[in-house]
């Protein structure tokens, strides 16, 4: 799976609908973009995200930060801390539970969307 | 625009105006906002500094750094809790689940003797007053620290200070709530009451301990477990 799948069977534009019915969806971005990317740190992931999703996903700051510290509270991120310039830049990577979560989630999400495709569009099947 | 060393404690400075007073915290943020700035200033070189950081901090939303900040106290105190109860596990494993026994049978027992309620009161309240004393010293000998270096670490903070509040009010509330108030309430007590006071006054002894003695013990090398940059500054 690359990493824009997660983004191609999204079922509401976020410019038509809102931002909203990706909040639930930001754990499962932020694990899956770790999964491939080894390390990353904050700022980074907003780029990648805009990067992947040609500008259609922006995640917020004030809703990417909580969301990293509670899946490092978790025990599913570890953390770097590297001098950077003139400046500190804390990395984030996966732990070995992090990665199994990753896939659980992964799945989930699948499932969810296939539920959805049901739902609003009967005819149309994914697989 | 390549940002500078002036730039970079402007921004420190910009945190902490914006109710961050954590290092920590506000390391993570100077760089999130610095990475910004400079990807800012590329696309529209004639914007000043500030220009771009108060175009940069907008993106936060209208609460700024504030939720950053609430959930990051609310993660760590998690995670301090998540501490206590890996020392408390302990507390049941041999060789200490013996003295945990042997602590609980004693208060068991005791409640038969006419003043076991004044035992049990006195250890609640010298380890309330224990508690607070210390809380009161730390928080002084934090202030200083702070004076010396000028940085200040949540979870520090949480393990010194916070976290040993909260025990004390989780003991205090239990205590009012929970437990006889007078002496003669006490020895009328069910048989359910008395084993829960007999496993309070233990836990009151253990959790004491743990979160007077072992954790500010351990705090070293519990910081440097979560912090990797505390040594690099």
């Amino acid at each position: 799976m690359t990493d824009l799948q997660i983004n191609n069977y999204t079922i509401i534009h976020p410019k038509m609908g809102n931002q909203k019915l990706y909040k639930g969806s930001l754990q499962t971005i932020i694990l899956k973009l770790l999964a491939s990317n080894d390390k990353m740190y904050g700022y980074e992931i907003t780029q990648k995200v805009k990067e992947l999703t040609k500008g259609e996903l922006k995640i917020t700051e004030g809703a990417l930060y909580p969301a990293l510290h509670k899946l490092e509270a978790d025990g599913l991120l570890d953390v770097e801390v590297a001098k950077v310039g003139n400046r500190l830049r804390k990395y984030y990577k996966l732990t070995e539970s992090g990665a199994r979560e990753t896939a659980n989630k992964l799945e989930e999400m699948q499932e969810f969307l296939r539920t959805m495709q049901h739902l609003v569009n009967p005819k149309f099947s994914l697989e | 625009m390549k940002l500078t060393n002036t730039h970079i404690e402007e921004l420190y400075k910009f945190t902490r105006q914006h109710y961050v007073y954590h290092y920590d915290v506000q390391s993570e943020l100077v760089d999130h906002l610095a990475n910004d700035i400079e990807e800012i200033s590329e696309a529209s070189p004639k914007l000043s500094f500030e220009d771009a950081r108060d175009k940069s901090f907008k993106k936060f939303g209208v609460f700024g750094f504030t939720d950053v900040v609430e959930k990051k106290k609310s993660q760590m105190t998690k995670k301090y809790f998540k501490i206590i109860f890996r020392f408390v596990k302990e507390w049941f494993r041999l060789p200490k689940i013996i003295l945990t026994f042997l602590l609980f049978v004693s208060f068991y027992k005791l409640q038969i003797v006419q003043n076991a309620y004044y035992v049990y009161v006195s250890i609640y309240g010298f380890v309330l007053f224990l508690e607070v004393f210390i809380i009161i010293k730390n928080k002084k000998r934090s202030a200083k620290k702070f004076k010396e270096t000028g940085k200040k670490w949540m979870f520090k903070e949480i393990i010194l200070i916070n976290g040993i509040l909260n025990s004390a009010f989780l003991l205090f509330y239990i205590f009012l709530y929970f437990m006889p108030n007078n002496a003669t309430e006490f020895l009328l007590m069910g048989n359910f009451r008395r084993v829960f006071s007999a496993i309070f006054i233990t836990t009151i002894l253990i959790l004491g301990y743990i979160t007077l003695v072992v954790i500010p013990k351990k705090g070293e090398e519990l910081l440097q477990e979560t912090y990797p940059e505390y040594k690099l500054v």
